[in-house]
C-alpha cells in the first residue's frame, strides 16, 4: 500500500513537472542557438530595415499607400460595428429575475472557464514569445521583437475573440429568450447580432493585425507574419482542445446521468450537469470555433501576403489585403440585412441568414473584381522593382496572359480575383456538401434514421459509410477548386501557382463575419432555449397573454433548428480553410528550404524553389517515412482528445450521481451544486490541453531533426492529407448521427422512447467526441505542426541529425545537438501519449448506481 | 398524522397506506429514498373503509391500521405500509375511487381527477401540425389487473362492460384501462411517432377488424411493452365493471404544455 502510495506521488510529481523540464529543456537549447552562435558568417548582410519604410520606398505608389490605410480603416470601422451591434444587445430587455438567474449561472461558468484557461495559458505564452525572441537566427534584431511580439499580439487577438464571443454570447442568449416573448424577428435579429459581433471582431482584428504589421515591416513582415499567424493558430489550437474537451465532457456527462440513468429530459434544472452543458455550447462552439476561424483568417491572409511578396512582390502582397477590407464592408452591409418579421417561422429566418451570404457574395465578388480590375496592372516600370514577378507571366511578359485572365487589357492580371472567386465558390460548396450529408431534410440522413429501425449496429456502421462518402464529396471538391486555381496558373512556376492557392483561400474567407454570425448563432439560440425551458414562468406567462408561453417556446424551438443548420454548415468552411492554409503554407516551408533561412525568402529565384519541391519525393525513404508519421499524427491526436473526453465525463458522471443522491435535489426542492460540475469541466480541459498541445510541437521537431528537412515535408504532406480526411469523417458523421436522433425524435420510426430512439442516441453519443471534440481540433492542429515546422525549419536545417555542417556549439557536432533536442521532445511526445492512455484515477472507487 | 391509502395500480397491484401526500408518495414509490430507482408508476387515492353499497367490505385488515401505519421513532412519516398485495382493484366499489396519478419514471406526479364521460372526447394529445387522421378502432391498454393491449372496435364503456361481464367465458371483476393514439398516416399506417414496437402487427390487427365486423375486439399483445407510454395516452383512463364507469381526462397537449410544462416534458423521456 505503502510502496503504491509513494509511486502514485512520484507519478504525480512527475506529471506535473514534466511540462516545465520540457519548457526548460527548449528554453536551455534555445539558449544555445541563441543569436551570435548561429549562422555565422553565412549569407549575405541583411539590407538596412526601418520601421514604416514603405512611406518613404519610391516602389509604392500614393495610391497603394493610401489603400493600406484605407483598409485599416475597414479594419476599425469592422471593429466599431461590432461595438455598437454590442451595444444594442446588452442594451436589449434582460426578461424575468428568473431567466436571469439561469443565465448569470451560464455566464459565470463560460467565465470561470475563460479565467482559467488563461491562467493556464498565459505563462505558456511568455515562454513561448521569450523562446521566439531567443531563438531568432537572423542579423536583424528588430525581426527578432517583430517575430516574438507579432506571435504575443496573434494570440491575444485569438484569445480576445473567444473572450468577448463568449462574453456576448452569454448576453445574448438572455436577451433572446426574453425577445421571443415578444416577437421572431425581434429574437432572431438579437440572436444574428450577438453571433455578428464575434464575427465583425474576427474581421476586424485579423485584417489590423496584418495590415498593421504590413505597414511597419513592409517588404520584411515575413518573420512577423508567421510570428502573427502561429499566436493565433496555437490559441486557436488551445481553445478547440480545451472547448471540445469541456463541452462533450458536460454534454456526455450530463446526458449519461440524465437521460440514460434517470430518464430525465435535456436542460432538467435537476441535473447538475445542466448549466455546464450549457457552457460548453458557448466554450466549444462559440469561443472555439470563432479562434479556429480567426486563425484561418490569420494564416490565410499570411500564407497570402508571404508568397506574394515572393511571387508577384508588394502588388501580390497589398491585393489579399484589399481584398480582405472588400471582405469586411461586404460583410458590414450583408449582416445588417439580416433580420425576420414577427410571425416568421424557422424557414424564412434561414432564408434571410442565406439571403445576407448571398449579398455579402455579391458584393465582395463585385468589389475584388473592380478592385483587380484598376490595381493589377504589371507594367515594365513596376516589373523592373520586382522582377521575380516575370516569371508568372507566359514568355515573362503580362501582355501575352489570355484574354479571360486580362480581358484584353495589355498588363491586367485578374488571375488573382479569380482565385478569389473560385474561393467563394469553394466556401458555398463546402457549405452545401456539409448540408447535403448532415441535414435532415437529404437522403443519408433519412437513411441513417431509418437504419436505427434495426438496431444499434446498424445505425453505427451506416454512420460510418456516410462519413466515409462524405469525406470524398469534400475531397473532390477541395481538390477541384485547387485544380481551377492551379488552371488559372498554368505554367507559371509553382510559386505562382501556391499564391493562387493562398488567394482561394482568402477568397474562401472573404466573408469570415458572415460566417462567424451564423456558426455563434448556434450556440446563442440553443442557450436561449434552455434559459426559456428553465428560466420561463408559463402559467405567469399565460395569466398575462393567453398563448404567450407557447409562442415563445415556439419561436425560441424554431430559432434553435435554424441555429443547428447555420453552425453545421459553417464547420464545413473551418476544415476547408485549414486544408488551403496548409498547402498555401506548405509552399512557403518549401521555399524556406530552397534558400536557407526565412530571412532571405525574398531573394529565391524560380528555379531554387522548382529544384527543392522536386526533391520532395516519396521515392526518397525518409520523405516516406516522413508521410507514414505524419499520416499518424492526426490519428494519436484524436485518440488523446477522445480519450480525454472520456475521462472528463467520467469525473461529472461521478458528480452528477453523487448529487442525485440528494434526494431533496431529485425532488427539486433543492438547487443542485452547478459550480462544482463547471469546476470540474474547467479543471480537467484545462488538465488536458498539454498532451495534444506537446504532440502537436513536438512530432514536427523529432521528424524534422532526426529525419530531415525534407522528411519534414513529406510529414507536412501526410498530416495534412489525414488530417482533412479525419476532420471531415468525424465532423459529418457525428453530424449525420445527431440528426437523424433529431430526425426521430420530430417523430419518425416511433419517435422518442422508441427502439429506433434508442439506437439514434447510441449513435449521436458515439458522435459527439468526434464531431465536436477531435474533428475541429484537427483544424488547429493542421496549422500548428506547419507553423511549427516553418519557425523552426532554420533549426532543422542546421542542426538535424544528417546534415553535413560542421558549425556546432561548445565543440559539440550540430547533428549531435539535433539527436539531443530530438530525444527532449520524443520524450515529451511519449510522456504526452502515456498521459493519454493512463486509467482515469478513482475509477476504482466508484460504486455502482443503486436501484431499489 | 393523516394516514392516506394508495390503490396502486401500475406497475403492481397494491393497497398501501402512507403518511405522504399523493406527490410525495408519487416520487417515493418512483424513485425510492436513497436507493434511486427509476420506473412510472400510477396509482389511486382511496377511501379502503367499507360503506354502504362497497362490495366484499371485510377483505382488507384495517383494524389496527392506526398502530401497523405509525410514524417512525424520529417522528418522521411511515412511507408505505402495505395492506394488500392482490386482488385489490376488485375488492374496492368504485365510489371508492378518488383522483388518479400518473408518475413519469424520474418522479413527477401529475394529478387526473374524475371526469364526465360524454362518449365522444376529442384526441387529447393529437400530434402537433400532424396531418394524421384518427383511426376508427380504438387501441387499448388494459394496466390492471392484467395487461394485455386490445384493439377494438367498442367504445371504452362497452368495451368495459364486456369484458367484466361475467357471462363472459373470459372476464375480469373490473378493469382498468387506458386509450392509446392509433392515428395512422394517409397510406393506412401508424402514425411514425407512435414508439410501440409492434407496429406492423398492430396494422395487421386493425386491418383484422375492419375487416370482419362480426370480431369487436382482438389481442395485440399480451406483454406489452410501456416505452413512450404516457405520450401516447388519448382520451386518458377508464376504470370499470358491469356496474358503471369511471373516466379520468388526459389534459390536451396545450393543457400539458403550459399548466403542467415539467411533468409533459419528464413524461415524453420514456
Amino acid at each position: 500500500m505503502t510502496t503504491k502510495t509513494s509511486s502514485a506521488r512520484r507519478s504525480s510529481l512527475l506529471r506535473r513537472l514534466a511540462a516545465p523540464l520540457f519548457g526548460i529543456a527548449l528554453l536551455s537549447v534555445a539558449w544555445c542557438f541563441r543569436p551570435g552562435d548561429a549562422h555565422a558568417g553565412a549569407g549575405p548582410t541583411p539590407r538596412a530595415f526601418q520601421f514604416f519604410s514603405l512611406f518613404s520606398d519610391p516602389s509604392f505608389t500614393t495610391l497603394e499607400r493610401t489603400s493600406l490605410i484605407a483598409v485599416l480603416v475597414i479594419a476599425v470601422a469592422g471593429l466599431v460595428y461590432a461595438l455598437v451591434l454590442a451595444r444594442q444587445v446588452v442594451a436589449a430587455d434582460t426578461g424575468t429575475q428568473r431567466m436571469q438567474d439561469v443565465a448569470n449561472a451560464v455566464r459565470e461558468g463560460s467565465n470561470a472557464y475563460l479565467r482559467a484557461q488563461f491562467r493556464k495559458l498565459g505563462p505558456l505564452i511568455v515562454v513561448i514569445t521569450f523562446l521566439l525572441w531567443l531563438t531568432y537566427s537572423g542579423s536583424e534584431p528588430v525581426f527578432r521583437w517583430g517575430r516574438a511580439g507579432a506571435f504575443l499580439v496573434g494570440a491575444l487577438f485569438s484569445w480576445t475573440v473567444g473572450f468577448v464571443g463568449m462574453r456576448l454570447a452569454t448576453t445574448g442568449n438572455l436577451r433572446v429568450a426574453a425577445a421571443a416573448t415578444r416577437s421572431y424577428g425581434e429574437a432572431m435579429q438579437l440572436g444574428y447580432r450577438t453571433g455578428t459581433v464575434t464575427g465583425m471582431l474576427t474581421d476586424g482584428l485579423g485584417l489590423l493585425g496584418g495590415t498593421v504589421i504590413f505597414l511597419m515591416y513592409g517588404v520584411h513582415a515575413y518573420e512577423a507574419l508567421l510570428g502573427f499567424g502561429f499566436g493565433g493558430t496555437l490559441l486557436a489550437l488551445f481553445m478547440r482542445v480545451g472547448g471540445g474537451i469541456y463541452t462533450k465532457a458536460a454534454d456526455v456527462g450530463a446526458d449519461l446521468v440524465g437521460k440514460i440513468e434517470k430518464d430525465i429530459p435535456e436542460d432538467d434544472p435537476r441535473n447538475a450537469a445542466t448549466i455546464a452543458d450549457n457552457v460548453g455550447d458557448n466554450v466549444g462552439d462559440c469561443a472555439g470555433m470563432a479562434a479556429d476561424i480567426f486563425e484561418s483568417y490569420e494564416v490565410t491572409i499570411v500564407a497570402a501576403m508571404i508568397l506574394g511578396m515572393a511571387s508577384f512582390g508588394h502588388k501580390g502582397v497589398i491585393f489579399p489585403l484589399l481584398v480582405r477590407g472588400i471582405g469586411v464592408l461586404g460583410s458590414i452591409v450583408s449582416t445588417y440585412t439580416v433580420r425576420a418579421g414577427p410571425e416568421d417561422s424557422s424557414d424564412s429566418a434561414l432564408s434571410s441568414v442565406h439571403r445576407g451570404f448571398w449579398i455579402g457574395s455579391t458584393l465582395s465578388v463585385i468589389g475584388f473584381f473592380a478592385l483587380g480590375f484598376f490595381y493589377l496592372r504589371f507594367d515594365a516600370s513596376y516589373l523592373s522593382i520586382n522582377p521575380t514577378a516575370f516569371a508568372g507571366f507566359p514568355g515573362g511578359d503580362p501582355t501575352h496572359l489570355p484574354a479571360w485572365a486580362s480581358l484584353g487589357v495589355g498588363g491586367l492580371d485578374l488571375r488573382p480575383a479569380l482565385t478569389c472567386l473560385i474561393g467563394v465558390f469553394l466556401a458555398v460548396a463546402l457549405n452545401k456538401v456539409t448540408s447535403y450529408y448532415t441535414h435532415t431534410a437529404h437522403a443519408p440522413v433519412k437513411g441513417l434514421a431509418k437504419a436505427c429501425t434495426t438496431g444499434h449496429a446498424t445505425n453505427i456502421i451506416e454512420g460510418f459509410a456516410i462519413g466515409y462518402e462524405s469525406t470524398v464529396a469534400t475531397i473532390v471538391v477541395v481538390a477541384a477548386a485547387l485544380g481551377l486555381s492551379v488552371l488559372c496558373y498554368a505554367g507559371a512556376p509553382p510559386l505562382f501557382v501556391a499564391y493562387g492557392v493562398a488567394m482561394t483561400g482568402i477568397g474562401m474567407l472573404t466573408l469570415t463575419g458572415n460566417t462567424i454570425s451564423m456558426d455563434v448563432f448556434g450556440p446563442v439560440a440553443d442557450n436561449a432555449n434552455g434559459i426559456g425551458e428553465m428560466g420561463y414562468d408559463p402559467e405567469e406567462m399565460e395569466r398575462q397573454k393567453p398563448g404567450s408561453y407557447k409562442k415563445a417556446r415556439q419561436i425560441l424551438a424554431d430559432l434553435d433548428a435554424v441555429g443547428n443548420t447555420t453552425k453545421a454548415e459553417t464547420k464545413g468552411i473551418a476544415i476547408g480553410s485549414a486544408v488551403i492554409a496548409a498547402v498555401s503554407l506548405f509552399s512557403s516551408f518549401i521555399a524556406v528550404i530552397a534558400v536557407g533561412s526565412e530571412e532571405r525568402i525574398g531573394e529565391m529565384t524560380i528555379a531554387q524553389y522548382q529544384a527543392e519541391a522536386a526533391r520532395l519525393t516519396v521515392a526518397t525513404p525518409s520523405v516516406f517515412i516522413g508521410l507514414l508519421i505524419g499520416g499518424a499524427v492526426p490519428f494519436l491526436f484524436s485518440s488523446m482528445l477522445i480519450r480525454a473526453v472520456g475521462r472528463a465525463a467520467f469525473f461529472i458522471v461521478r458528480e452528477c450521481r453523487a448529487q442525485f443522491r440528494d434526494l431533496e435535489i431529485w425532488r427539486g426542492t433543492k438547487k443542485p451544486d452547478y459550480g462544482r460540475v463547471v469546476d470540474i469541466c474547467t479543471s480537467t480541459a484545462q488538465k488536458e490541453l498539454t498532451g495534444p498541445a506537446l504532440l502537436a510541437i513536438g512530432m514536427p521537431l523529432v521528424t524534422g531533426l532526426v529525419l530531415g528537412p525534407y522528411a519534414l515535408g513529406g510529414f507536412l504532406a501526410g498530416m495534412i492529407l489525414t488530417g482533412q480526411l479525419l476532420a471531415v469523417f468525424m465532423s459529418n458523421a457525428g453530424g449525420a448521427w445527431d440528426n437523424a436522433k433529431k430526425l426521430i425524435e420530430d417523430g419518425i420510426y416511433g419517435g422518442k422512447g422508441s427502439e429506433a430512439h434508442k439506437a439514434a442516441v447510441t449513435g449521436d453519443t458515439v458522435g459527439d467526441p468526434l464531431k465536436d471534440t477531435a474533428g475541429p481540433a484537427i483544424n488547429p492542429l493542421i496549422k500548428v505542426m506547419n507553423m511549427v515546422s516553418l519557425l523552426t525549419l532554420d533549426l532543422v536545417l542546421r542542426f538535424h541529425v544528417g546534415t553535413t555542417r560542421t558549425d556546432g556549439l561548445f565543440g559539440i557536432a550540430p547533428g549531435i545537438l539535433g539527436a539531443v533536442l530530438a530525444a527532449v521532445c520524443l520524450g515529451a511526445v511519449l510522456w504526452a501519449v502515456n498521459k493519454s492512455k493512463q486509467g482515469t484515477p478513482g475509477l476504482e472507487d466508484d460504486e455502482v448506481p443503486e436501484r431499489s | 398524522m393523516r394516514i392516506r391509502y394508495y390503490m396502486m395500480c401500475f406497475r403492481f397491484e397494491a393497497l398501501v397506506a402512507s403518511h405522504l401526500e399523493p406527490e410525495e408518495f408519487g416520487i417515493y414509490m418512483a424513485v425510492g429514498t436513497k436507493k434511486l430507482a427509476s420506473g412510472k408508476v400510477m396509482f389511486f387515492e382511496v377511501d379502503p373503509f367499507p360503506r354502504p353499497g362497497a362490495i366484499d367490505p371485510g377483505y382488507f385488515r384495517l383494524d389496527d391500521i392506526e398502530a401497523r401505519c405509525a410514524p417512525r421513532l424520529d417522528g418522521s412519516p411511515k412511507r408505505s405500509k402495505y395492506i394488500s398485495v392482490y386482488r385489490v382493484l376488485e375488492h374496492l366499489s368504485l365510489a371508492q375511487f378518488g383522483a388518479l396519478y400518473l408518475t413519469t419514471s424520474d418522479g413527477r406526479v401529475l394529478k387526473l381527477d374524475e371526469a364526465p364521460w360524454d362518449g365522444g372526447l376529442a384526441d387529447a394529445a393529437a400530434p402537433k401540425g400532424s396531418s394524421i387522421a384518427p383511426s376508427g378502432v380504438n387501441l387499448y391498454q388494459e394496466l390492471c389487473p392484467l395487461l394485455p393491449m386490445v384493439v377494438s372496435t367498442q367504445g371504452p364503456d362497452e368495451f368495459l362492460r364486456g369484458m367484466t361481464d361475467a357471462r363472459n367465458p373470459v372476464s375480469a371483476p373490473r378493469l382498468l384501462i387506458a386509450d392509446l393514439r392509433l392515428n395512422r398516416d394517409v397510406a393506412g399506417h401508424l402514425a411514425g411517432d407512435l414508439p410501440y414496437t409492434d407496429a406492423r402487427h398492430i396494422e395487421e390487427c386493425v386491418r383484422e377488424l375492419e375487416q370482419d365486423a362480426s370480431k369487436p375486439s382482438k389481442t395485440v399483445s399480451r406483454t406489452p411493452r410501456t416505452q413512450g407510454f404516457f405520450r401516447v395516452l388519448r382520451r386518458g383512463f377508464f376504470l370499470g365493471d358491469a356496474t358503471g364507469l369511471k373516466f379520468y381526462r388526459f389534459p390536451t397537449v396545450d393543457e400539458l404544455e403550459i399548466h403542467h410544462a415539467g411533468w409533459w416534458r419528464s413524461a415524453q423521456m420514456a
